[in-house]
């Protein structure tokens, strides 16, 4: 495993390996705005592609979509109602996912249409780049790289040290108090 | 029984993936029995198996990523039956999918051990107590999501009605060497009760996993000798099967309709037969084959045009079969036996030796047991070995036996249609 | 062709080791699941199911006790076996002789090596981690005498044929949640060709052990919800899941000259049955509902029956999100004005589902709506959904004159089962 954050396209190229292995497609169609769900992809299979994922880059993903966490952070009904987004939403959306320019969305965006917006692939990139940043690389007393050991534990070879993931709802849960405190929204403790 | 006509056939078993693959196999005598590769981590149980050649099938699916649901039995089906629906010519789009149903044989929805593996290690490399309270939390992230859709017996009857477009009846029974005759049934039974047009019938299965190899070497089954002479049925020194895997698969029509569509039947399934015993387990109890034989081949008029022992090669059950098989069919009924070339596909029997005894008909042909048969077997000289015999009446039926673990009986009587 | 009807019932479940004992619990709308206790599930995604308490002939098998007939038997053949004694005492079956004229139909489903052989397996791993040693495995662990008995799908329906003495037909069916509904389906089209007089068919599962419920749970397919009182809620808007239950459903079907020869009593007659596939996924439900309204419309048809007939569904109400909103589409599609007023429940809230018994406990439900007029309750039932709008008889069973009523088993692999009971003349439970 290397120390230094692999760069996007790197990230891009290995996710869409897993991608083309999971869905039996080529790996070359899984460009950037394309969504998982265009390719062929069924819930059971965004499962195989997470596992894969957080193999592949030694991470752990978000169990819960930002939408429910984002519920439990903020509130019921803040960020949706009647499976509908509302405006508070809209923008929490558009922060969340800088790659989608916002403008394009439909006026009255669905729940379930947002979770197809998930599951594209340079939002999917985005959200491995983010973790990857947030997440050990390397072993803080001796710089050696880390090798997953557990799941959800990270080791140091040469000096045994051992290295917790944070777990990807956590930091979901980080990013939602984030975006509350930076636009005056009430949050949830604990 | 309605018979219905047999439009469509076939094949993916180790002697091949396709019918005709598995008839130049079986005429010529030529075993698929070898040494075990793909399990060869558990050669010191088994050194001889029957395994079917690696084949991509993602690229023959509509639906490519249903390869991830497809074990070797499951794979096996989807290329068995496609296979036959191609012949019978209802692969295509149709008119109504609700009138064609799929009727399939398989082995057991059950544990593949090894899959497990990883997320037990993750959770007791901690845990010296081994508990199952730590396959919760992150090791469960260990197992594969698709692992449970994988492993489901209906499998392939799931993915065949995805693949053929099939919206009709359905059934999946899971009976052993057995399970192919009641599919058959069950399907000739509802032709005939029009619920459906078209019947897919598909019996897969695969005795190459651990658990399964694991219950068969415990109950003394498998053959422990090396593999150009394990399995071989009424031969000398014959000790157990060679587990193997496979599919086979009709497609079955009210007759009436197949000539309405210009469609050119194989042959006939004339008769299915099954007895239950509520005595015998394991060994094969004959009394009970001679029952269901004596329903499948004693309605039609003349004697068989040939019999399909069971021939698993385990000492007693050879013996036993065939001093039945002589005392039951006159000098002129020839009786052979394909695991010896095929190995033991457990659940994929019924279906297969249909196919291939459908096959032997047409051709004219019957094709040796094996090379060598035990002379002081009684009934030996009535089995056909070394060289294939001729088929003397075509015309006539031809029997197949199989049984059950669980103490059951089936005979399957076919006829061919020459062109 | 014989008309079918059934003349005995017996149920193994969370609410209790027979029938007798279950459904007036059910009726109250009590409520079968309760946190794991066979094993520690408190670290899995799902901590709840519905387990089988232990009790008369329920109980596993003592050392001394390999040679009987279910010696060499699984837990979810132990529980067929006791639902189909239940069944064939009530039908007044007697058991002496063996018979070739009545035999068995079972339903089963997931069979997974015992978790103590799995332990050992693993114990026996190749240094690589990956595989078993096959041959320290069989050297060293002492395994079952009857292990490839009880790794044979058909040894459930076996067993009880050989302790029943029914020599007749058999078959052992497993297409997963619709298991035991094609059982009862099999067995009818035997009793009706006339090859048997008698059949009990029937579903039996046992999967609330520690890879069961963690191979259920990563497909998503279980609720995450650690209240038993909340978890499984069918057609109810916070469902999420479903709850893992275990139990056997069996019923005696009978030839209709038979039982009216002897006189046995009759509950109701399966009048129709309708199997379809929905040809789509490995997991979901139909676009809209279309295979499993199909289902129904050709169950109607084949009992004769108009909609407006049908005063109960046994639904299959899993509790997953999909399954209750397509199903509750397939009924409104099937039934048209008539789902208004159609009574709809679902027993998982109480018994969890039963995966292969599922469908034959649901027709054991449809038969005592008609027979008893005793309509059970969908539990927990509490935040209408908005794509559910049908009568669901939440919490509180009913007593109602039912007519005529349905059985439905949707299942993974897209197999659709619906059955069909009709009131039998003056023919009502004594």
């Amino acid at each position: 495993m290397t120390t230094t954050l692999p760069p996007d396209r790197e990230i891009l190229t290995r996710f869409a390996r897993i991608v083309g292995a999971s869905l039996r497609v080529d790996p070359a169609r899984a460009t950037p705005a394309t969504s998982l769900v265009d390719l062929g992809a069924e819930s059971i299979d965004v499962l195989e592609i997470a596992m894969e994922v957080e193999s592949e880059f030694s991470i752990l993903l978000p169990e819960r979509s930002i939408l429910d966490i984002g519920a439990e952070v903020l509130g019921r009904d803040v960020l949706a109602t009647e499976g509908r987004l509302t405006d508070e939403g809209r923008r929490f959306l558009a922060e969340r996912m800088p790659e989608i320019d916002a403008a394009t969305l439909p006026a009255d965006l669905r729940v379930a249409d947002v979770l197809r917006l998930f599951q594209r692939v340079d939002v999917w990139v985005r959200l491995i780049h983010d973790i990857l940043e947030r997440s050990p690389r390397a072993c803080t007393a001796c710089g050696e790289g880390l090798v997953q050991g557990t799941p959800g534990r990270l080791r140091c070879e040469r000096c045994g040290a051992v290295y917790d993931l944070p777990g990807g709802d956590d930091l979901s849960r980080d990013w939602v108090r984030k975006y509350a405190a930076a636009h005056g929204l009430p949050a949830r403790d604990g | 029984m309605l018979a219905p006509v047999i439009t469509g056939a076939g094949l993916a078993t180790p002697a091949g993936l396709s019918l005709a693959e598995n008839w130049q196999a079986i005429a010529r005598g030529r075993s698929a029995i070898g040494p075990a590769r793909r399990t060869d981590p558990y050669r010191a149980v088994c050194q001889a198996a029957a395994e079917v050649q690696p084949f991509t099938l993602a690229s023959r699916l509509r639906v490519p990523k249903h390869e991830k649901y497809a074990g070797p039995a499951v794979a096996c089906a989807l290329r068995a039956a496609a296979e036959a629906a191609a012949q019978a010519g209802v692969d295509g789009p149709r008119a109504d999918p609700a009138r064609v149903g799929i009727y399939t044989g398989s082995g057991q929805t059950g544990l593949d051990v090894e899959e497990f593996f990883p997320a037990l290690t993750a959770a007791w490399n901690e845990d010296p107590t081994l508990d199952f309270r730590g396959l919760g939390g992150r090791a469960a992230r260990l197992v594969d999501p698709h692992f449970s859709l994988r492993t489901l017996a209906n499998g392939a009857a799931a993915l065949l009605a995805i693949e053929l477009d099939a919206h009709g009846p359905s059934l999946n029974v899971v009976q052993g060497e057995t399970a192919g005759a009641l599919a058959l049934e069950a399907a000739s039974d509802d032709l005939a009760e029009d619920r459906c047009d078209v019947a897919l019938v598909c019996a897969c299965d695969s005795l190459l996993t651990p658990s399964t190899l694991a219950a068969y070497a415990h109950a003394g089954l498998l053959s422990s000798l090396p593999p150009d002479r394990a399995g071989r049925p009424f031969t000398a020194g014959r000790d157990g099967i060679v587990p193997g895997e496979g599919a086979g698969a009709v497609v079955l029509e009210r007759a009436q309709d197949a000539s309405r569509r210009g469609a050119r039947p194989l042959g006939v399934l004339a008769a299915v037969a099954v007895v239950s015993s509520v005595e015998a387990v394991t060994a094969v109890d004959i009394s009970a084959c001679d029952r269901a034989v004596g329903m499948a081949a004693g309605r039609a008029a003349e004697p068989p045009a040939l019999v399909v022992a069971r021939g698993i090669a385990t000492a007693a059950d050879d013996a036993a079969e065939a001093a039945w098989l002589a005392r039951r069919f006159g000098p002129s009924v020839p009786i052979t036996a394909f695991k010896g070339l095929t190995g033991y596909l457990g659940a994929a029997t019924a279906v297969v030796e249909a196919v291939l005894a459908l096959a032997a008909l047409r051709a004219r042909v019957v094709p040796p047991a094996g090379p060598r048969l035990d002379p002081g077997l009684e009934g030996a000289s009535r089995l056909v070995a070394g060289a294939p015999a001729s088929v003397a009446s075509p015309g006539s039926e031809a029997v197949c036996v199989s049984w059950s673990w669980t103490g059951q009986a089936a005979a399957v009587a076919v006829r061919a249609i020459h062109p | 062709m014989h008309r079918v009807v059934i003349t005995g019932l017996g149920l193994v479940s969370a609410l209790g080791p027979d029938l007798a004992a279950a459904w007036p619990r059910l009726m109250n709308g009590e409520n079968g699941i309760g946190r794991v206790r066979r094993f520690d599930a408190s670290a899995y995604a799902s901590r709840v199911a519905a387990e089988v308490a232990h009790g008369p002939g329920l109980n596993p098998p003592g050392p001394d006790d390999p040679g009987g007939p279910a010696g060499h038997a699984r837990r979810a053949t132990r529980f067929f076996l006791a639902a189909a004694r239940e069944a064939a005492v009530d039908a007044g079956l007697a058991s002496d002789a063996a018979r070739d004229d009545s035999g068995v139909a079972a339903g089963v489903s997931v069979n997974y090596l015992h978790m103590a052989l799995l332990r050992e397996a693993w114990r026996r791993r190749t240094p690589d981690g990956r595989r078993v040693d096959l041959a320290r495995f069989l050297r060293e662990v002492a395994l079952p005498p009857g292990l490839l008995l009880r790794r044979q799908g058909d040894w459930t329906a076996a067993a009880v044929a050989r302790a029943l003495r029914l020599a007749g037909p058999r078959v052992a069916v497993d297409t997963a949640c619709a298991a035991g509904a094609h059982a009862i389906l099999e067995a009818a089209r035997h009793v009706r060709r006339g090859r048997a007089r008698m059949m009990i068919a029937g579903g039996a599962c046992a999967t609330v052990v520690p890879v069961g419920l963690l191979a259920f749970a990563r497909l998503g397919a279980l609720s995450a919800n650690p209240d038993p009182e909340t978890a499984s809620r069918p057609f109810d808007r916070l469902r999420d899941g479903f709850v893992m239950g275990e139990g056997a459903g069996a019923l005696a079907l009978e030839a209709l000259e038979s039982a009216r020869a002897r006189g046995a009593r009759i509950y109701a007659e399966l009048a129709g049955a309708g199997s379809t596939l929905g040809a789509h996924n490995l997991t979901d439900p139909s676009s809209g509902g279309e295979a499993e309204a199909r289902a129904i419309a050709l169950a109607l048809a084949e009992a004769r029956l108009a909609p407006d007939e049908v005063g109960y569904v046994a639904a299959h109400g899993t509790s997953t999100p999909k399954n209750d909103a397509a199903e509750t589409r397939a009924i409104e599609r099937a039934l048209g004005h008539a789902s208004a007023r159609v009574m709809v429940s679902s027993n998982k809230g109480q018994l969890g589902h039963t995966l292969a018994a599922a469908g034959a406990i649901n027709a054991i439900a449809a038969v005592l709506a008609i027979a008893r007029g005793e309509v059970p309750p969908t539990a927990h039932y509490a935040v209408p959904d908005p794509e559910c709008g049908l009568d669901y008889v939440p919490n509180a069973g009913r007593r109602a004159r039912v007519g005529a009523a349905l059985a439905n088993a949707f299942a993974f692999g897209g197999h659709n089962v619906v059955l069909a009971l009709r009131a039998h003349g003056a023919g009502m439970d004594r």
